[in-house]
């Protein structure tokens, strides 16, 4: 299978702030016309410091936000056009887990009815064969045996459990496609790797796809096939998971590698660090041009004035920087 | 890839969450259990009024006027004959009556309209809360007044004054609520799942929000009591039927000469007010999320 | 390392301590018997997960554990005087001149209606006799050394309109405004972004080097250990489990647990298709596994960890394990 399961192409959203009735209403660039997409069964990272738009576009496609342009083709089929049975097959087919297990389960609820309701909304069970079904659904998260967890609430449970109930509530309803925003970044790191290695034997076993949004590059290179950079709304850089961490284009993806901690004192301590200065600037009042510019260490007059298109250097690998591919800017990487 | 059975919490039974952490609470909060108790004696009290009262509250000639206590006459007898204490138990169920009814009512009212509000948001929300702060604008003692003046001094057109009210504060709690529970995670999780709306509004907010609710509710008793008995001491009670607010508006006339006739009815309000008072503070204390998360995690 | 270079730059020495929390549920053993060192001009780490009680020795050692904690034992020598026989107010002058603390979430340690530079000169003309202008001078210097771009514009910033970073460096300013001989970091980066964190660790690094302070570093983030600290003392559940120094713990882990966090940390530099974990979850603190706490989950588990807590063993080369497989 080749084809591909999602194509977004210049999606974007901008979120009104109100400024009082003294000034014109401004706009968060959250999302800026931005373009990937994603093979069935692959797992696509789009990678990025906090608002840099990455959670909003998972929003887009999970239909909690309306986009304000440019198009989400799931199956070939335009997200935002669908109706009736074809919306209610997508609400089954895309499924999403949260960043925080504390905060996506609803505190007064048990397991059982959590994730009873997906099976209830869509007639996806017998009604004598729904707690059997969630038994099953349990067991596959590693909670076993099912039947003890059932009666619980998600307080009673621990930071892993809860993040195992997510999962199985995103996959009672047999998805084709995970949205997984953040999945492991509230969870210990023992318990990090044990959810990892389900999402992954979870992939090979029911043939998903995985969009993971993530700011940890560590889980990135060990989960994902694809990666999208993203800063301040745009992608800025696009490749195959080997080539982006062997051969990182773009000065951004350059520096969020070399920040991001290596947990070997060797390699940490040889490895070229790159320190970016400064922070990101607001959303609501992009910078011209390259919206790097300000804290790149290459920037030029150049970058100032003209945006830069993305570009393919080589197959499959596409990155939106004037001088990307250029001595200097090429030296900075491993 | 197993997952050890352990629990965080090992002492934990099926029963729920709310039913423990309310045990838990109230064997630390002492005044809790205290003004429930006495509620409770109350309520069983007027309950059993055709049980307990020895005579009937209208009945004049149950002692003789004025008279003091006796053991015939366990709270005196007023100034028409009589008994104080039948008539404390028979103008208690009035009261109480009147209290609860109206909060059920104004929170029924209250969550309908707050839940609209807090859910739909935007224009909806707008009127809906325009309309709660033109009914807060009011003095409410003054429409009471008005509203009993037109419709006449029955007990139903009082329950009524009292809930159209104070509906809006229950109203404006409701929104308050549903506005930022509807921004939470998993009411986000609920509707990926696909998760109808009212499905959405009834079994994932609402159950959240109820805590609040309650709360409101008791507190919203207490002063329903006392508005009732405003009312009433002010001879705009129904005239047909005995209630605390009502005795003490007799017994102005004789406070020098039977002071038992204010006394036991002050007493009476008293008592479900500040116990309801003090109960709404605990169940606050036991249902507010906030406080319960720093219970729940020890620290 | 031998025992009297040890003693010339010993600076905080921490042994056997116990901090005990009363909760409604029970008694949580949150530091139970912790021993470290801290060493002059040395960066040390503490690591280890949520719950560990890392952060509660880190606490008791500045003596701001909470209200409910109780100190059944253990003593805690900064240049030889013992920090629990102080009383409050000598305490209190310790704290920012030789002992100083940067919190996880800056904003819940400034108070949001001061503004930043009023809070840090209040820092300063608290433990030094200036007048108010130089203490606004001295606060200005500290805002230029930890890299604050505009200082004057920050110090009359409330702390809502910085960034996390920001603040953070603020934060670091207040707590290296009377250069302080131990800097204890607590979770430093872990609100921040990755390249905030780095510039971050950066500064702790520089700053290091210019004032000459310890630093020790509380981190659940044995990556970012692995490039600032010489030493690494690993926690669980209350115990110090291993103590080496920064290469040796990376390059040959001893306890089992050290070895299970190593494997199971996700690193940029090499791509894992399935990782080794650590099965089973962090015990109830209320209620802790016989023996040695770390049994339940240990792959080489023997009939002596069940009933018998383990020793601390020195292994020589300054390298303690407390684990039966070394007996």
């Amino acid at each position: 299978m080749n084809h591909s399961l999602l194509q977004v192409r210049r999606l974007t959203k901008h979120f009104p702030v109100d400024g009082g009735w003294l000034r014109p209403p401004r706009h968060v660039h959250a999302v800026d016309d931005i373009s990937f997409s994603l093979k069935a069964g692959e797992s696509f990272a789009l990678v990025g410091e906090s608002g840099c738009g990455k959670t909003t576009t998972a929003r887009l496609l999970a239909k909690l936000e309306k986009p304000d342009a440019g198009s989400m083709l799931f199956d070939e089929q335009e997200v935002a056009e669908l109706s009736g049975p074809a919306l209610k097959q997508y609400n089954r087919d895309v499924q999403m887990i949260f960043q925080d297990p504390f905060e996506s389960l609803n505190p007064r609820r048990t397991v059982r009815a959590i994730l009873r309701q997906p099976l209830l909304n869509h007639d996806a069970a017998e009604k004598g064969e729904i707690d059997e079904t969630v038994v099953g659904l349990l067991n596959q998260v590693g909670m076993e045996p099912g039947e003890i967890f059932m009666d619980r609430y998600p307080h009673q449970l621990s930071g892993g459990q809860r993040q195992r109930i997510g999962i199985a509530r995103a996959l009672t309803l047999k998805p084709r496609l995970v949205i997984a925003d953040e999945p492991v970044s509230s969870l210990d790191i023992s318990i990090r790797a044990q959810i990892l290695n389900l999402l992954k034997a979870l992939q090979a076993q029911h043939d998903l796809s995985y969009l993971f949004i993530t700011h940890d590059l560590g889980v990135v290179r060990s989960v994902c096939d694809r990666v999208g950079v993203m800063y301040l709304g745009e992608i800025v850089e696009l490749a195959a998971v080997e080539s982006l961490f062997t051969t990182p284009l773009h000065p951004y993806t350059q520096a969020l590698l070399s920040a991001t901690p290596v947990a070997d004192p060797v390699k940490a301590r040889k490895r070229r660090r790159i320190i970016l200065e400064g922070e990101v600037p607001s959303a609501l009042d992009p910078p011209t041009g390259c919206r790097f510019h300000t804290r790149c260490p290459y920037s030029e007059k150049r970058c100032v004035e003209e945006k830069p298109a993305l570009r393919e250097l080589h197959p499959g690998h596409t990155v939106a920087c004037h001088f990307a591919g250029d001595v200097g800017v090429d030296a900075a990487a491993d | 890839m197993t997952t050890s059975a352990d629990t965080i919490d090992h002492r934990s039974s099926n029963r729920g969450p709310q039913w423990r952490a309310i045990w838990g609470a109230f064997s630390q909060n002492r005044a809790v259990p205290i003004a429930g108790s006495i509620l409770l004696v109350l309520v069983l009290l007027v309950l059993f009024a055709p049980v307990l009262a020895p005579y009937d509250p209208y009945a004049l000639g149950s002692g003789s006027r004025l008279g003091g206590h006796s053991f015939r006459n366990l709270m005196g007898v007023d100034n028409l004959g009589r008994d104080v204490f039948s008539r404390i138990l028979w103008g208690g169920r009035v009261s109480i009556f009147v209290g609860f009814s109206a909060a059920f009512a104004t929170t029924v009212l209250g969550l309908f309209v707050g839940t609209i509000s807090g859910y739909l948001g935007g224009w909806v929300d707008d009127i809906l809360m325009r309309l709660t702060e033109t009914f807060m604008v009011i003095p409410r003692f003054f429409l009471a007044l008005i509203i009993v003046a037109f419709f006449g001094a029955n007990i139903w057109n009082i329950i009524l004054a009292i809930s159209i009210l104070t509906w809006p504060v229950t109203a404006r709690l409701v929104r308050s609520e549903f506005l930022t529970l509807r921004t939470r995670q998993f009411v986000d999780a609920a509707h990926v799942i696909g998760t109808k709306r009212s499905t959405i509004i009834f079994r994932e907010i609402l159950p959240n929000a109820i805590g609040v609710v309650v709360v409101n509710a008791s507190l919203l008793t207490a002063q329903a009591m006392l508005l009732e008995a405003g009312l009433s001491y002010l001879g705009l009670g129904d005239p047909s039927l005995v209630t605390w607010g009502r005795m003490l508006y007799e017994a102005q006339p004789f406070l020098r000469q039977a002071w038992w006739m204010a006394v036991y009815p002050g007493l009476g309000i008293f008592l479900s007010v500040l116990t309801l008072n003090l109960l709404g503070d605990g169940l606050n204390d036991v249902l507010n999320p906030r406080s319960s998360e720093i219970h729940r995690t020890g620290l | 390392m031998n025992a009297n270079a040890e003693n010339r730059n010993g600076l905080l020495r921490v042994s056997d301590l116990r901090t005990y929390l009363d909760v409604p549920s029970g008694v949580i053993k949150a530091v139970d018997g912790v021993s470290l060192e801290v060493n002059r001009k040395e960066a040390v780490a503490l690591v280890g997960e949520s719950g560990s009680g890392k952060s509660m020795t880190a606490l008791t050692i500045i003596r701001l554990q909470p209200v409910v904690a109780r100190i059944l034992s253990g003593e805690i020598l900064l240049n030889d005087v013992d920090l629990l026989t102080l009383d409050t107010a000598s305490m209190c002058d310790l704290r920012g001149t030789e002992i100083a603390m940067v919190f996880q979430d800056p904003m819940t340690y400034l108070n949001p209606v001061m503004r930043a530079g009023a809070q840090v000169a209040e820092v300063v003309l608290e433990h030094q006799e200036v007048s108010k202008g130089e203490a606004r001078s001295q606060v200005l210097d500290a805002f230029e050394r930890v890299g604050i771009p505009s200082p004057q514009r920050v110090y009359d910033s409330y702390p809502h309109q910085l960034s996390g970073g920001m603040r953070q460096r603020v934060l670091i300013a207040m707590a290296i405004s009377c250069r302080p001989s131990l800097l204890i970091a607590d979770e430093p980066t872990t609100a921040l972004d990755v390249t905030i964190q780095a510039q971050i660790m950066d500064l702790l690094a520089h700053l290091r080097e210019e004032l000459q302070n310890a630093l020790f570093l509380i981190t659940h983030d044995i990556g970012l250990v692995a490039e600032h600290c010489d030493r690494i003392y690993i926690m669980y559940a209350g115990q110090i489990v291993e103590h080496a120094d920064t290469f040796t713990l990376f390059a040959e882990p001893k306890h089992p647990y050290t070895e299970g966090l190593l494997r199971s940390t996700l690193s940029p530099d090499k791509r894992v298709e399935v990782f080794e974990t650590i099965e089973g979850q962090v015990p109830n603190p209320t209620d802790m596994p016989s023996g040695c706490r770390f049994h339940p989950r240990c792959p080489h588990v023997k009939d002596v960890c069940r009933e018998e807590s383990p020793p601390s063993l020195d292994l020589g080369e300054g390298r303690m394990v407390a684990c039966w497989l070394y007996e």
